[in-house]
């Protein structure tokens, strides 16, 4: 079985809004609302740190990261369990979507995300340009609407818009059944989190934090399982574990990645092998 | 509701408050989707099974929607 | 359930209507997968769901402010609309790319702030210019573009007549990287009139010219492919992932995961500096005594590269005691020349010429006597300079540790290829040529030049078309350059002699980001016409006597350079026709030329300009780069400086003994000389904290303002400012405050920032008047700029903060106008 789902390594992730904006355009997301939101984890707003600055000329303990937060895509989505009309189901492959048709805006089911990721169409939809934007129609007045996995381009071998929009290669989807693909692999590898695991809603959106991982470089727009040419990132060879232990060996003199001379350089990853 | 400017998720024992918020001015029982977003979250924890968790509201649902189509019903529930 | 729909459900589209009668369930999408390659059922597989994809005309353009982007694009089109915009992998798709404001195109396209007819200032004439009419309060009026060009051009030629050609300023800024400006420049060529020279962002690449005989703006860098072989980043005085390399964040961070150290500079706790290995806190003003300590622990540590220095720097060479200059070839060879120089030979001390490029055993350090000269090396001049500034001594002045100086410093030195990313921030205070200096022969103490892995600028190098010259035809006579900081002086009291009329493209400068704006706007008074093409109403726009209506990038075709951004050139195709009466720069600048005699010298089209200018470019072909919509340039090297040094030496100068002088100091080696943030500055207690303008993710200099997606994330202009510092000032967090000096004032929010340094405030820059409750950051600026580094000094300068008053009208940024002024309407939309 397909279980889609999504690695978000806040060790790459620059804050930079485009994965909420690029959201907001794919989706014909109306004016005042977001579906994906990158939050701040420091301050009491966003781009600001927590911690006081440095008095004494150190590093001081000033911290911050960012978040990029939507629907988390919960395998036990509570959402799904409070929706008198079952307007908001699971799909086969893992994805929590809305049919807005059956959609009667009860909002049981804002009440029942613990991760605020929905958001409910009080007013007519305001778009900016008024005809919309993006690959899909716009949700109408009195729905709830949320985050798809942008299940629009998954059903055409596409991966989520916040995927491919991200210069820091931050964000990775795929198939978490499948033991070869990148984000099973990343899972395995880093240390990675779930917001709010205490739920037990298990969320199939996975927060690297702590150590670097190599991300997903992005020079195609399909989805890795569409790749003819298998990415380095998903070959299944060592190549990752490998990687992730040596940068811990790196102390202060490491001088292993130093180049003399005309010696090769360690050569930048090449394409995806996308053939766009 | 989610404003881009607002730097974290709301914490999670304030969480009730907002849920509040999102339900005021709903034409269905705000109560009702309260104590039911409070019980799912606890059929994810694995403290109630999807079966107690339908049949409790089930009565409430139907009362108040005219139809209760949860995908938590039960095999051979009755639905009347 | 079917019998309930119509009691419970609200209305819905009708498309939804549609998916909902086909009757298919939450559990029947694979129905829908089975029938995919029929497109209607394929767009119907979710319910309620309806998909466009497969249904949009692609095209492939370019991105094209002055960032360090140049993106390339997909612009997606349906039903005769633009609907999104995606990044397309370029020739070498590593450099995909593209940043929140490229992706938001879709909205800029159609803001009401695009100018769509050529218009007049209703009270504007050629023989009476009433400039008291211009400013916010000026009305305009539609006209054709034949009596748009026609009245320019008239006015042109009767300034010419009775003036001289000089007395017309043709400026163009950095807004827009096609070809126009190649034709712009022409036409200001032949007519002769007054050309701009640019005052922003040139010293720190000034004064690394003097060391290294490059650099201009920051000086060229390995491309930023090659950073991930860095070992050591040293990102100085920049937020290089909101600003200038957030498009190539993954190359830095590709370097950190492979085990490079980040380090980073600033008195901001940024982003970039959140992602650091270490963060040095540095007070402003105090970068070159912290690069000074820097280079005092490479000296300590015995740490500096023998051979680079050997080979490449005049480190060994030897400096006269008696005058100071260096011993001179010429002075101890019968044959040596006066450009060469000498140093002695380790041991024997027997002097040699030093050539470029060329190891040999010279001492680097000591005294010694040639032909009776007493001598000394210029590293050993540097050593004895630098004596005086130990980490220990420039802790407290600096605001940073010692013990992390020497970290950083020796991260840089051991570790192996690595590199310094300075910012123009530096430059942006007066004295900012010094850093430019300092560092450029700091990284010549660590041999840090022409290896895989060093970095010596925030951004690549990139590629630009080289056009041969065809701006400036050999048979043109052209006029005088006057500095964008000269412009007030010249339009004002006519010194070096008077502007009076100028015509402006791609600039929101005079208007808008030029510093000390009030005396820029005396100075557009003071015109007989201004003329001002632009996409949108700006501020500078609204000054304007004529307004020309430039399309936006998606309805010019044009060929992009990526300087500063990626290696390649790029085609950007049109995605549609101009809307209203739009039209391209070059349509209104060979409009000019016809009306001023030089129609011959402008090809008819743009597409035969566009030829003509690919053709004077060895390493691009016309019709693959129209075809690929990218060309790699081959000719641009990936590793820079691998070649002798363009100084008379061909070597690195470690010491300069032709150095300029300013304020009574000496640059024969850097010496810290610094203006508002000096600890004695006569005003510091009037206006105790510096301000800067940060560049944001959100805006491209004033460019994107007016995007209403990035406005719902970034709303409106605030003051950054520490907790300690408001609090002083009894102001609260989100409470509008008063920012002032003695050019003007400006009320925004106030944020409480951990982030910033306390006695230092900030407002991102690139805002609009309209953005403000009052005022302008750029009126509090001042316009005063360093004769060496000539460059506006937009951070060195203090302010004082306080409440702003009661009866402030706040109602531009109150909750049912949550983007601000973004969402309003355009003044001048001429329909």
């Amino acid at each position: 079985m397909t279980n889609y789902g999504l690695v978000i390594d806040q060790e790459r992730c620059i804050g930079c809004q485009a994965c909420a904006v690029s959201c907001k355009q794919e989706n014909n997301v109306p004016m005042g609302q977001f579906w994906n939101r990158v939050l701040t984890e420091g301050g009491d707003k966003i781009d600001t740190p927590s911690g006081g600055y440095p008095e004494d000329g150190g590093s001081g303990s000033l911290d911050m990261q960012y978040q990029p937060t939507a629907c988390q895509h919960c395998e036990n989505a509570p959402c799904v369990k409070v929706c008198p009309v079952n307007a908001t189901y699971t799909r086969d492959d893992g994805i929590v979507e809305i049919d807005y048709d059956k959609c009667i805006g009860c909002r049981y089911c804002m009440a029942a995300c613990p991760y605020n990721a929905r958001v409910f169409n009080w007013d007519e939809p305001d778009h900016m340009p008024e005809e919309g934007t993006g690959d899909v129609a716009a949700r109408p007045q009195g729905v709830v609407e949320k985050c798809t996995f942008c299940s629009h381009r998954v059903d055409e071998g596409l991966d989520p818009a916040c995927v491919v929009n991200c210069p820091a290669d931050a964000r990775i989807f795929g198939d978490l059944d499948d033991e070869g693909s990148t984000v099973s692999k990343y899972i395995n590898e880093y240390e990675t989190d779930q917001l709010l695991e205490d739920r037990g809603t298990n969320p199939k959106t996975h927060y690297i934090s702590g150590e670097m991982s190599p991300g997903r470089p992005q020079t195609s727009d399909k989805m890795e399982s569409e790749l003819d040419d298998v990415s380095p990132w998903s070959d299944g060879s060592e190549d990752v574990p490998a990687e992730a232990s040596e940068s811990d060996s790196s102390g202060s003199g490491g001088s292993h990645h130093s180049i003399e001379g005309d010696a090769a350089p360690h050569v930048p990853a090449v394409g995806s092998g996308g053939d766009d | 509701m989610n404003n881009p400017q607002e730097p974290r998720l709301t914490p999670i024992d304030e969480w009730e408050d907002e849920a509040t918020a999102m339900l005021d001015g709903v034409d269905y029982d705000t109560d009702l989707g309260l104590r039911m977003a409070r019980d799912a979250i606890r059929v994810s924890n694995g403290e109630l099974s999807d079966a107690e968790f339908h049949e409790k509201y089930h009565e409430e649902v139907l009362a108040e929607f005219g139809e209760d189509e949860r995908p938590t019903k039960p095999e051979g529930f009755d639905d009347d | 359930m079917t019998d309930n729909d119509g009691l419970y459900r609200r209305d819905v589209l009708k498309a939804g209507g549609a998916a909902a009668a086909l009757g298919l369930g939450g559990g029947e999408f694979l129905q829908g997968l089975a029938e995919r390659g029929d497109e209607t059922a394929a767009s119907k597989r979710d319910p309620g769901i309806e998909s466009y994809v497969g249904q949009n005309d692609v095209i492939q353009t370019v991105c094209s402010p002055n960032c360090r982007g140049k993106c390339p694009i997909d612009v997606h089109v349906r039903d005769g609309q633009v609907k999104k915009v995606e990044p397309h992998p370029p020739e070498d798709e590593q450099y995909k790319r593209a940043c929140v404001l490229g992706l938001s195109h879709t909205q800029r396209v159609y803001d009401p702030t695009r100018l769509k007819y050529p218009m007049k200032r209703t009270d504007w004439s050629p023989d009476e210019p009433n400039p008291d009419g211009r400013g916010p309060d000026a009305e305009f009026e539609r006209v054709s573009w034949d009596e748009a060009l026609d009245l320019v051009a008239d006015k042109m030629q009767s300034l010419k007549a009775d003036f001289g050609p000089e007395s017309v300023l043709f400026h163009v800024g950095f807004g827009n990287y096609g070809q126009s400006g190649q034709a712009f420049s022409r036409l200001a060529s032949l007519f002769g009139s007054t050309q701009p020279a640019s005052t922003i962002d040139t010293n720190v690449g000034r004064g690394f010219n003097r060391v290294t005989g490059t650099g201009f703006y920051l000086p060229s860098t390995n491309e930023s492919e090659d950073w991930e072989n860095a070992n050591t980043i040293i990102v100085w005085g920049s937020d290089i992932f909101s600003s200038q390399f957030q498009m190539d964040a993954s190359k830095v961070l590709d370097a950190v995961e492979n085990g490079a150290k980040l380090v980073v500079v600033d008195p901001v706790y940024t982003t970039t500096a959140s992602k650091a290995d270490l963060w040095l806190p540095v007070k402003p003003g105090k970068d070159v005594h912290l690069a000074l300590a820097m280079m005092h622990t490479v000296f300590e540590d015995g740490t500096y590269d023998e051979q680079f220095l050997r080979k490449r720097t005049t480190g060994p060479a030897l400096v006269r005691k008696d005058t100071g200059t260096l011993l001179k070839s010429s002075t101890v060879f019968e044959d040596g020349s006066d450009d060469k120089v000498v140093a002695v030979e380790q041991g024997s001390n027997t002097p040699v010429e030093l050539e470029p490029e060329t190891d040999g055993p010279y001492a680097l350090f000591g005294e010694y006597t040639v032909d009776g000269i007493e001598c000394e090396t210029a590293l050993t001049r540097l050593r004895d300079h630098v004596a005086d500034y130990a980490p220990s001594k420039v802790a407290e002045q600096t605001g940073v540790d010692a013990e992390n100086i020497r970290t950083a410093v020796r991260w840089l030195a051991t570790r192996g290829p690595g590199g310094i990313a300075p910012s123009y921030a530096l430059g942006r205070y007066k004295h900012g040529h010094i850093f430019g200096q300092t560092y450029a022969m700091l990284m010549g103490l660590t041999g840090d030049y022409g290896q895989h892995g060093n970095i010596h600028a925030h951004h690549s190098g990139g590629a630009t078309l080289s056009t041969g010259g065809w701006s400036t035809p050999e048979d043109a006579d052209p006029g005088p350059s006057v500095r964008f900081s000269d412009y007030p002086d010249a339009m004002i009291d006519g010194d070096p002699h008077k502007i009076r009329a100028a015509y402006s493209i791609e600039s929101n400068m005079m208007g808008n980001q030029f510093p000390d704006r009030q005396r820029f706007r005396e100075a557009i008074k003071s015109l007989e016409m201004y003329v001002v093409a632009d996409m949108h109403h700006t501020d500078t726009v609204q000054h304007a006597d004529i307004i020309l209506p430039v399309p936006h990038w998606f309805e010019q075709e044009d060929i992009v350079s990526s300087w500063g951004s990626h290696p390649h050139i790029s085609y950007r195709h049109k995605v549609q026709e101009p809307m209203w009466e739009a039209r391209d720069d070059y349509y209104a600048i060979r409009g000019l030329a016809e009306r001023l005699g030089f129609g011959d010298y402008f090809p008819e089209t743009k597409r035969e300009l566009l030829r003509e200018l690919a053709s004077r470019d060895d390493a691009i072909d016309f019709e693959t780069l129209s075809e690929q919509g990218t060309q790699k340039k081959q000719n641009i090297p990936i590793v820079k400086f691998t070649d002798a040094f363009p100084t008379d030496t061909g070597r690195i100068k470690m010491y300069d003994d032709d150095a300029p002088s300013e304020e009574g100091v000496t640059f024969d080696l850097p010496r810290p000389l610094e203006d508002r943030t000096a600890d004695d500055y006569e005003k510091a207690d009037e206006y105790p904290l510096m301000f800067m303008q940060k560049h944001s993710r959100f805006r491209i200099h004033s460019q994107y303002e007016m995007l209403n997606w990035v406005r719902e994330v970034n709303p409106e202009p605030q003051l950054d400012i520490h907790p300690s510092d408001a609090k002083a000032r009894g102001i609260e967090d989100g409470q509008y405050v008063r920012v002032y000096n003695d050019r003007g004032e400006m009320i925004v929010k106030a944020k409480y920032n951990e982030a910033f340094q306390p006695g230092l405030v900030n407002t991102d820059q690139g805002w609009w008047s309209r953005d403000y409750l009052k005022g302008h950051h750029n009126d509090l600026t001042h316009n005063e700029v360093s004769e060496i580094g000539q460059t506006m000094s937009f951070y060195d300068v203090r302010v004082a903060v306080e409440p702003a008053p009661d009866d402030l009208d706040t109602e531009k940024y109150e909750t049912d106008n949550p983007r601000g002024t973004g969402a309003e309407t355009s003044r001048a939309g001429g329909d």
